[in-house]
């Protein structure tokens, strides 16, 4: 069709271009040889293309006049510094760098760690080793501060709580201070109630010997001297023996009457420490009560029952105790608690609502539902029989290196700390190595690659 | 170093990397250019002009052939000319003096003697002056396809111009080529003399 005129058209020229190139796809090319077996002219195109395709391929390759190089100096470029950072070998030895000090820093807080942990252990057991040492002069020094709380539990009924925060720090006495300055900031706010620190029994044991601790000479009782802190002799812990012999036949009516000094009087949930100083004390009567529990467990014993909380109330039995207090506080020998009349005054009111009517005046008998008991009668049998616990007991009684309850459970408590830092620490420097080893293969990856470049 | 560690250092700015790809390919890129512009001063200015360009443009590179971006970057660089050309034609009194360039001594045929030395020079010179004749566009793909022997799909990738568009240019440069060598078939080898139509 196209060569009609023996001049291919534009149609058959671009399949005779395409095929010479083996460009055309097969179903156009098999047409296309089948008309070029027949029509000539076609043949004939076909053969100039080829022609003139090879003419113009046989053209030399030129050489370049002259070189087409650039100039460093005019064309360098310097890669920022986070392209030449971001190339793959300086990133493999950063990355590397970068491991390895971190798992260098790794085991060096191991180490360190290690270090002060053995250094809390050394100072731990020099620490135990000195509380035991020091066992021995708070011991010998109980007596004078077992008098001096018996001086005052004796002759201060209502004004004075130290040896209830005895009770209540005793199993933090390991504590010491501190914890005795977290108790009194637990303690609620003071309020116009103040424990007792004898219990009823010794209350109205009181109340019976209330005239004679008035009229007791020095030495047998109470000894007020203004100016001076109050002293009892002996230190009175009584023991419930001592306290049956010393009510003898009055015993239940005594018993009647804790009965209703505990329902009349609402129990406190607290002990009241006015200030730090009582927190001191109470610390330190605490270390005591520790050491004297292995001494003296049976004088520990009373110790806790004459001071336990309950037997707070302050009845008219208790006033006469309390105006002597009064007296020695404006004396200025005790400084007088905070509340100390309020508490009495309140405590008279609830003691006058649910309790036994007050006394009057100091001397009278215990109202009626107790046994009466004689304003006159002897004094100070239960605080005669008070014996003082013996300076040398705590120290034959418990040998050095015996350790308590509580000091066997922090120990092991110790210990399993102990442990478990040692298994972080073994953990974190195997961590440590592996990265290491990471990392300096990463660094050598890297600078291997570099230099090959 | 293979020519993709040439091209990552050049990416990374080492010009002396760059410098080396530019001696692998000059020759290509001005010959091409030369039978673009058929002067041998525009060949080589367009020449620097693409490898400079190709330098500056080496970070959009993308890892596809090396040889086909660059010799698009040359063949734009050709078009550039021409348009410029075309815009403010002037003849220069360098092309009055205007030589043929030659092959490279090394490429030549060596028990050539001088008559078919002059005869194939003269055979080039006239073939070269055929493509010049051609138009812009079909000369481009027809030195693509015919001087350098790239395929159709090269040339579309290079130039950017449809397929179909790239068969029928070069159709008709072959056409063009045809008849303009036809009329000096005196200086074409007996083998290579065209029939008439």
């Amino acid at each position: 069709m196209a060569a009609s005129h023996n001049i291919p058209s534009e149609h058959d020229l671009e399949l005779l271009s395409a095929y010479i190139d083996n460009e055309l796809p097969d179903h156009e090319r098999v047409a296309l040889e089948q008309r070029l077996a027949h029509e000539d002219v076609l043949r004939i195109a076909l053969d100039n293309l080829r022609h003139t395709a090879a003419l113009v391929r046989g053209l030399p390759r030129l050489k370049a006049p002259r070189n087409f190089t650039l100039d460093p100096a005019v064309y360098s470029r310097k890669p920022s510094w986070w392209q030449r950072l971001l190339t793959f070998e300086n990133a493999l030895q950063l990355s590397g760098a970068l491991g390895a000090a971190a798992s260098i820093l790794l085991i060096a807080l191991a180490v360190l760690w290690g270090g002060q942990a053995d250094s809390d252990k050394d100072q731990t057991a020099a620490s135990k080793i000195a509380l035991e040492q020091a066992a021995l002069p708070t011991a010998t020094a109980q007596p004078e501060s077992m008098q001096n709380w018996a001086a005052t539990s004796t002759s201060l009924p209502t004004g004075t709580p130290l040896p209830s925060a005895t009770i209540a720090l005793s199993d933090a006495a390991m504590a010491g201070a501190v914890t005795a300055e977290k108790l009194h900031s637990e303690t609620p706010a003071p309020t116009t109630t103040l424990p007792l620190t004898a219990s009823p029994t010794v209350a109205i044991e009181y109340e019976a010997d209330v005239s004679a601790v008035e009229e007791a000479p020095a030495g047998q009782g109470v000894v007020m001297v203004p100016g001076q802190p109050l002293t009892a002799t002996p230190p009175p812990l009584p023991s419930p023996a001592m306290m049956t012999d010393t009510l003898g036949p009055d015993a239940g009516a005594v018993e009647e009457a804790e009965a209703a000094f505990n329902e009349a009087a609402p129990a406190p949930d607290a002990l009241e420490v006015e200030d730090e100083e009582y927190a001191e004390e109470a610390a330190a009567e605490s270390e005591f009560m520790g050491d004297a529990e292995a001494a003296a467990p049976e004088a520990v014993g009373i110790y806790a029952e004459a001071t336990r909380p309950p037997a707070t109330v302050t009845t008219g039995a208790l006033s006469q105790p309390t105006i002597a207090l009064t007296a020695v506080v404006q004396a200025g020998a005790i400084p007088e608690p905070t509340g100390a009349r309020d508490t009495d005054e309140t405590a008279d009111e609830q003691a006058g609502e649910a309790g036994p009517e007050p006394m009057a005046e100091a001397g009278e008998a215990v109202p009626e539902e107790g046994a009466e008991m004689p304003a006159e009668a002897p004094p100070p049998t239960a605080v005669t029989a008070l014996e003082p616990v013996p300076a040398t007991q705590p120290q034959a009684a418990r040998p050095p290196g015996e350790q308590t309850g509580s000091g066997l459970v922090s120990e092991a408590r110790e210990s399993a700390q102990e442990e478990e830092q040692d298994r972080n620490r073994w953990w974190l420097t195997g961590i440590g190595l592996v990265l290491l080893g990471v990392s300096s293969a990463l660094y050598f990856a890297g600078r291997r690659k570099a230099r090959r470049l | 170093m293979d020519e993709h560690d040439l091209i990552r250092a050049a990416k990374r700015g080492d010009v002396e990397s760059f410098n080396s790809l530019v001696l692998l390919y000059q020759d290509l890129a001005f010959t091409v250019a030369y039978r673009i512009m058929s002067e041998s001063d525009a060949a080589a200015d367009a020449t620097q002009e693409a490898f400079i360009s190709a330098f500056r443009k080496l970070h959009q590179f993308r890892g596809e052939r090396f040889k086909s971006w660059l010799m698009r970057i040359v063949t734009n660089a050709c078009y550039d000319e021409l348009r410029r050309r075309q815009r403010r034609p002037a003849s220069s009194l360098e092309a009055l003096h205007e030589v043929t360039v030659q092959p490279n001594s090394p490429l030549c045929d060596p028990p050539e003697n001088p008559e078919h030395a002059t005869q194939r020079s003269e055979l080039n010179t006239a073939i070269q002056d055929c493509i010049r004749a051609l138009p812009d566009d079909q000369r481009v793909i027809e030195v693509l396809a015919d001087v350098e022997g790239y395929a159709y799909q090269e040339i579309v990738e290079i130039t950017g111009i449809p397929l179909g568009t790239v068969k029928s240019r070069l159709s008709r440069a072959r056409g063009r080529l045809r008849d303009c060598l036809q009329a000096v078939r005196e200086l074409l080898p007996i083998e290579y003399r065209l029939m008439d139509k």
